[in-house]
Parts: structure tokens; C-alpha cells; sequence
């Protein structure tokens, strides 16, 4: 019943930094059983975030933990994972450091297939420097830098990262931490680059500004626009306005892994190297005997 | 490197003390961790059987904290915990019950 | 192909990078193309494998720098290569890698800027990118080779350094080394390669304790001014020793780095400071001084960042006049005149930034017209 965190808490850190009722917590915790559930050991593992208040995440856990530049979590974190195949790394990012400033590197890694999880927390705001709208702000919607309304359309992050190749794709909600978690694990267990998008709230900046200034009430109201992957298949396009499905909405496991297509790769590399070293020497050797021979020729 | 003059505070947790309340049912308990709570009222929004409640805390950040109403009516569903984010409340059931730490209060 | 590590060697500059670097135990390259940078990209994508490295192209410049820094904190001996407008890109990781105290080889390999400016052709104008390019307080290694010999030694050089003082180090080339083939002695080893684990004295240097992921002990590594802990911090006391030790660990390690060639110096009234390239233009130049009567010799510069001060303000202290020829328009000129003591120190620049390497007449003539006193 009880989840035991201490082990994978660094507690002289807390209590955390995030607002009461912030959603990065609930998500934290998932994150730490599904590690858990899956058999990762805090010394084989790594946490690697951007800037944010989601990127906060790492300081508090106990492991080998990384806190990058805006937008380049996923860049350090494949620098970590081809050095150290053999380790799990995993990856936390807000929307705004994911899909804005690290818009590039999140097509490019799902397209490289490189097995890393990557959770996108996406409460639909830059929080932590005052709520200022994101790629993933619903239009009309207000923000700091979008007082009369945001004029653009939201990234859907899912179809996103699918289209860029990543092999595992799934979505969940803060109020669903349970399904969240299981969500997390399959993304672990799967070899492949697994994101897995989770709807959040930001009561204090995204709320606060959007008539859902209680947390409790905007964890409702982001609930109430989940949709079962089988169902949302079946509804039209009408219904299908102001929901999103949430699952695993992306699986393939027939597309190796880039580590995996590196040490192929590694092998060749070697074998090709030491075929050509045979015909260096061997060439040497002949070389060598035909003048050795051309002067024992003339003895 | 030179000490001295202005030595920066302790992480806050050093300096709180850390207080944690058990409630017990016979058949689930809770462990609330007062120091980490924030009064968010996710965990009583959430309860489906009104377990839980807010007591005015004026020293807090929300100004109020978690506090078990009627341990009686818990069924052990788990979602205070898994929803809290905080870290801040345990389910437990009876098997599997965590010796009580120092510094804990029984209910 | 074969890559011996003893005997003659026959090789363009940036092919010399590549093989010095996999000599002094790098096993990671991340990388992105850029002109007159990617021999390097392409050398290390085909030899890391051979040895059991690992070569990758990231989708920017932004990226390869990301990557280097986090397969360095994994372990690995970690090298990247770019030029001038990709240099710029990685600033902010670079500010990074020093916060954090990451160690890690940049290549620059110079070409004329700025911006796009001309991408085939030699410059020496990232000097003070390599110096301030990223924001806030901060020192910086930055090695100068010419020779092919002293291209290979630098770079060897260069992750020794990065990992005694657990710092970015610069190996700044440019066009004209990169792509110039020459036939070299390869250098013995200096005793200046080792696997991280034997730089017990880093520990000294270093703001906090390091030790490579994955070894049990759960590090925070973060870009935020922090603790000796590792932690976030907003101390003003702390976050001011932690960016003067960070600087400080450089600044105060100026003379065990400090490496310049001198020429004809001894006796010299005439002094020509310089660094890359146009010191082959100078050597010519001073000879040809010299058959004339005029008593020139040459300051070459090696480790220039952290800069020799002491050494060129003496230099300038005993000399007629300094002759500086500097493929951009007088950021070594700067410093030369930052250093000396003198007010009234003459300064003859030679700059030309139009792609070309500056020729030995051209050095000739302000020699000539320091000697002269026109």
C-alpha cells in the first residue's frame, strides 16, 4: 500500500520549492514509483532537466542528477546515454523547455529512437519565470505575455513526437497518478525513446489567469478532458473539441534502438580496422621479402 | 576559504522539525508528515469518503493543514496519497505497518 | 590506414587534432559541420568507433556542446569542434561546463567573421569570444599551437588541463593550420596522459567534490550558483566565493600555464608578438630584419588565455617597439597594450581580415617602420 519515497527522496531538500498544489509534485512521485516498480537502482540512473519549475525536479531525488540549460535536457542526456549504455537515464521537462526552446531537440531525439524516457510535464504556461503563454497555451487563452488572449494554435505534443519517430508515445493527467505511473513504467521497460505527456496544472500562473485560481478544481477541469484512446477513436471530430486521449497512443517495437544500431555499428567499425591492418602488414611483409629477396637474388 | 561573518541559513528542513501525525482504524492508517503539508486540499477534495479535513494553520502556507476528521471512513483507496504532492500523506494497511518514529504522535 | 603514435607523421592540422586527441584518451566526439571544422567531425566519426568510442552528429552546435558536457559527467574524455558562428551557438553550454566544472576540449578552428563573414577562409577573430563569449564572471584556458608538432602536443595538452582544473579548454587553430599538410615528428608522451580517476589533485581546484556518475554517489550537478554541496543557492556570500573560486582557480594557475615561443628575443629592440599563424610569416620577417641590421625578435604565444601579463609587460618594458600582426583588427593589440606598464609603449599592428594570411613583407615593413621610429 504505503510507497516508501525516502530512499529516492533527497529529504534534507525538502519540502520542495513548487506551489501548494502543484501538479510536478503528484508527477514526481509516479515518476519515482514507476523507477521503482521497474527495478532501476538509484546508482545505474540518471535525471536530467532543462529550466523550470518542472526542472527543479532532479534536485530533489536522489540519484545522479542533472539540471541543463533551457531547452537542452535531451542533448546532455544522450551524451550520458552513449557514453553509459548500460544506464537508465531519464529525462523531465516542462512544455516550454520541451516543445519551445527545445523544439529541435525533441524531434531529432525521437527520430534518433535513442532509449531515454522523457516525461513532458505540460501545464500549458512558463511558470516559473511568471506565466508567460507556452506552444502548448490553448488559444484565447490569457497569459503574461498574452494579455488580450493567445493568438496561436497549441502544439498537440503526442502527434508531435510521433510524427518525429519516437517509438513509444503516451499521455496521462495529474489526476490520474495511478495509470499515470503504469503509463511511466511501459515507457521505461520499452527500448526506444519513450515520451510520455502529462496534462498538469498551474494554479498560480496559468489558472490564475484562466478562472481555475484553485488547484483542486483545475486538477477537475483538466480531468474532465480526458478521453479513453478506444473511445476517443470512435468519436467525430465535433466531439472530439476541447478532449484529448489519453494511453499509450504510440507503440512500435520493431525499430532498434540507437545504442544498439551504434555497437553494430562499433563492430564493423573494428572488424574493417583490423582486416585492413592484415593487408597493411601483409603488404609490408611482401614488400619487405621482395627486397630482401631481389638482394639475396644477386648473392 | 575563510568562514566567518554571515553564515547562510539551513535548508528549511533542517530547521523544522519534522512532525508526523499516525491515525489509525484498526483496519488502514494514515501518516500525515505536518511539516511537508501545504494545505493544498487536494487530498480532502479528492477523498471519496470525506476522510479528511483543513484546520486553520495561521504559521503555514496556505494557512492550514491536512488533518484526519473520521479515520473510520477510510477504505484504504490510496488516492490522498498518490495525489498528494507533497510527499506528505501514507496509506497503510495493518500487515504492513510502519513502526511509529520518534517525534510521532498517536492518535 | 594506419595511425602510428611514434615516428614521422604526415598530416593536415585538423587531422592532427583528431589523432592527439584520441591519444590523450577521448572517446566521445559530438559534433555538427561547419567549415574549416569538419575534417575533425569526420576524422572522429571514422576512427572513434575503431577504438570503442563514440562518435556522434547532433542536430546543432547547441546540441554537441549538450552532449559533450553530460558524456563527460558520464565518464567520458569528451572533445568537440566548431568555427566562429558555432561557437557563438554554444556560449550558454560552455557557461555551463564552467559553472559546473565539466571538463571538455572546444576546437575552434577560425575563419573570417563576423557572422557568416567568410567560411573558407582564416581569421584570428574569436580570440575574445573565447574569452568573454559566455555571460557572467568566468576564466578561461585557451591554447594557440602553429607547428604540426605543437598542434599535437596542445591538443594533448589540452584535455590534461580540462581535467586538472575541470574546466572547458580551448584549442583555437585556424584555417590556414587546419588545412595545411605537414610532414612532423609524433611526440612522445609527456606523462600528461592519464584516465580521470589518477587526478586526485583536481579535488584542489574544484569548488565542490566531483566524481564521474554512476559511481554511487548521487552528485547534483546544476548551472544555478551553488553550494559546495552541489545545491541551488541564493546566498550572496556563498554565490561571491563560488564565482571567485571559479574564476581564481585559472587566474592563479597563470604561470604553471603560461607557454610562449620566443625567437631572437634575448637581444631583440624590436619585438613582434603574435600567435597562430602569421608567427610563420614572422619568422621570415625578422629574418630578412636581422640580414638588414634591425635587431627583431619574436613573442609567440601558446596558452593564451589566461594571458601572459607579466611576461609582455616586461617584453614591453625593454623594447623600442612591438610589432603585433593579427589576423583581425587588434584584439592581441588589446591586450598587449592592457599588459604594459608604459604609456607611451609604441604599438604597431599589423591586421588584415580580409582571408588572406598576412605576409612576411607586410611584417617586414612595420619592423621596419618600429625601428625607424616613423
Amino acid at each position: 500500500m504505503a510507497f516508501d519515497y525516502s530512499p529516492w527522496l533527497r529529504s534534507d531538500m525538502m519540502p520542495h520549492i513548487w506551489c501548494p498544489g502543484c501538479g510536478v509534485g503528484i508527477i514526481v512521485k509516479a515518476l519515482i514509483r514507476a523507477m521503482d516498480a521497474c527495478g532501476w537502482k538509484q546508482d545505474a540512473t540518471a535525471m536530467v532537466s532543462g529550466i523550470g519549475c518542472t526542472s527543479r525536479a532532479p534536485g530533489y531525488v536522489n540519484m545522479n542528477t542533472l539540471h541543463t540549460t533551457h531547452g537542452r535536457a535531451l542533448t546532455f542526456a544522450t551524451g550520458i546515454k552513449l557514453a553509459r549504455p548500460e544506464t537508465n537515464v531519464v529525462v523531465i521537462s516542462g512544455d516550454g523547455d520541451a516543445a519551445a526552446i527545445g523544439g529541435n531537440h525533441l524531434i531529432h531525439t525521437c527520430r534518433r529512437n535513442i532509449d531515454l524516457t522523457l516525461i513532458i510535464v505540460n501545464n500549458a504556461i512558463y511558470g516559473m519565470t511568471g506565466g508567460q503563454y507556452s506552444p502548448t497555451s490553448p488559444p484565447e487563452t490569457r497569459a503574461a505575455t498574452a494579455p488580450y488572449g493567445n493568438l496561436d494554435p497549441a502544439f498537440d505534443l503526442c502527434e508531435l513526437c510521433k510524427a518525429a519517430g519516437a517509438t513509444y508515445v503516451a499521455r496521462a493527467h495529474v489526476g490520474n497518478a495511478v495509470f499515470m505511473e503504469r503509463l511511466i513504467r511501459g515507457g521505461m521497460q520499452h527500448k526506444g525513446f519513450a515520451v510520455i505527456e502529462v496534462m498538469a496544472n498551474c494554479h498560480t500562473q496559468y489558472g490564475r489567469r484562466n478562472k481555475h485560481p484553485d488547484p483542486a478544481e483545475l486538477m477537475h477541469f483538466i480531468a474532465s478532458g480526458a478521453v479513453a484512446l478506444a473511445q476517443w477513436e470512435k468519436m467525430s471530430p465535433e466531439e472530439r473539441q476541447g478532449k484529448y486521449p489519453i494511453g499509450v497512443l504510440h507503440k512500435d517495437t520493431t525499430k532498434p534502438e540507437l545504442c544498439e544500431r551504434y555497437a553494430m555499428l562499433g563492430e564493423r567499425a573494428m572488424a574493417k580496422a583490423r582486416k585492413e591492418a592484415r593487408t597493411e602488414e601483409k603488404e609490408t611483409i611482401t614488400a619487405r621479402d621482395e627486397i630482401l629477396g631481389a638482394t639475396s637474388g644477386e648473392n | 576559504m575563510a568562514g566567518g561573518a554571515g553564515l547562510p541559513p539551513a535548508p528549511q528542513s533542517q530547521t523544522m522539525k519534522l512532525v508526523k501525525t499516525v491515525s489509525s482504524s484498526g483496519l488502514y492508517t494514515l501518516v500525515v508528515n505536518e511539516t511537508w503539508c501545504k494545505g493544498c486540499r487536494i487530498c480532502v477534495d479528492l477523498c471519496p469518503t470525506h476522510v479528511l479535513e483543513m484546520v486553520e494553520a495561521p504559521d503555514r502556507w496556505e494557512g492550514a493543514i491536512v488533518r484526519v476528521a473520521q479515520m473510520d471512513a477510510c477504505n484504504g483507496c490510496g488516492i490522498c496519497e498518490v495525489e498528494c504532492p507533497d510527499f506528505a500523506i501514507s496509506v497503510y494497511a495493518p500487515e504492513k505497518k510502519k513502526p511509529v518514529k520518534a517525534g510521532e504522535t498517536a492518535k | 590506414m594506419s595511425y602510428p603514435v611514434s615516428g614521422r607523421a604526415f598530416m593536415a592540422g585538423n587531422e592532427i587534432i583528431s589523432e592527439a586527441a584520441l591519444r590523450a584518451g577521448c572517446t566521445f566526439f559530438a559534433g555538427y559541420p561547419i567549415t574549416p571544422s569538419s575534417e575533425i567531425a569526420a576524422h572522429m566519426a571514422l576512427r572513434l568507433p575503431q577504438v570503442g568510442g563514440t562518435f556522434i552528429q547532433m542536430e546543432d552546435e547547441i546540441a554537441a556542446m549538450g552532449a559533450v558536457i553530460g558524456a563527460s559527467l558520464a565518464g567520458a574524455k569528451t572533445m568537440t569542434a566548431t568555427s566562429g558562428p558555432g561557437l557563438s551557438l554554444k556560449q550558454e553550454n560552455i557557461g555551463f561546463a564552467m559553472i559546473a566544472e565539466v571538463p571538455c576540449v572546444i576546437v575552434d578552428v577560425q575563419r573570417g567573421g563576423p557572422s557568416t563573414g567568410l567560411p573558407t577562409a582564416p581569421s584570428q577573430g574569436d580570440i575574445m569570444q573565447a574569452r568573454w563569449g559566455t555571460h557572467g564572471d568566468h576564466a578561461v584556458i585557451a591554447l594557440t599551437p602553429l607547428y604540426p608538432r605543437e598542434v599535437y602536443v596542445e591538443t594533448v595538452r589540452a584535455f590534461h588541463l580540462a581535467e586538472l582544473y575541470r574546466t572547458p579548454v580551448y584549442v583555437l587553430v585556424d584555417e590556414i593550420i587546419a588545412h595545411t599538410t605537414e610532414s612532423f615528428e609524433l611526440p612522445a608522451d609527456e606523462g600528461l596522459i592519464k584516465p580521470r580517476g589518477e587526478y586526485a589533485e583536481a579535488a584542489v581546484n574544484t569548488w565542490r567534490p566531483f566524481y564521474d556518475f554512476f559511481q554511487g554517489k548521487h552528485l547534483h550537478i546544476t548551472g544555478l550558483s551553488h553550494t559546495q554541496e552541489g545545491f541551488p543557492t541564493v546566498n550572496p556570500e556563498i554565490v561571491h566565493r563560488s564565482n571567485l573560486h571559479i574564476v581564481n582557480k585559472i587566474v592563479n594557475a597563470q604561470p604553471a600555464l603560461e607557454r610562449n615561443e620566443e625567437y631572437m628575443l634575448d637581444d631583440a629592440e624590436i619585438a613582434v608578438i603574435c600567435f597562430g599563424s602569421p608567427g610563420r610569416s614572422a619568422r621570415e620577417a625578422v629574418n630578412r630584419a636581422r640580414a638588414k641590421g634591425i635587431k627583431a625578435g619574436i613573442f609567440r604565444i601558446i596558452t593564451f588565455w589566461p594571458f601572459p601579463v607579466e611576461t609582455v609587460r616586461k617584453l614591453t618594458d625593454r623594447v623600442k617597439a612591438v610589432v603585433v600582426p593579427e589576423m583581425n583588427l587588434g584584439m592581441l593589440s588589446l591586450q598587449v597594450e592592457k599588459s604594459a606598464m608604459r604609456r607611451d609603449v609604441r604599438i604597431i599592428g599589423v591586421n588584415v581580415t580580409g582571408g588572406v594570411p598576412i605576409e612576411p613583407q607586410q611584417i617586414l615593413t612595420a619592423i621596419e617602420e618600429a625601428y625607424h621610429g616613423v
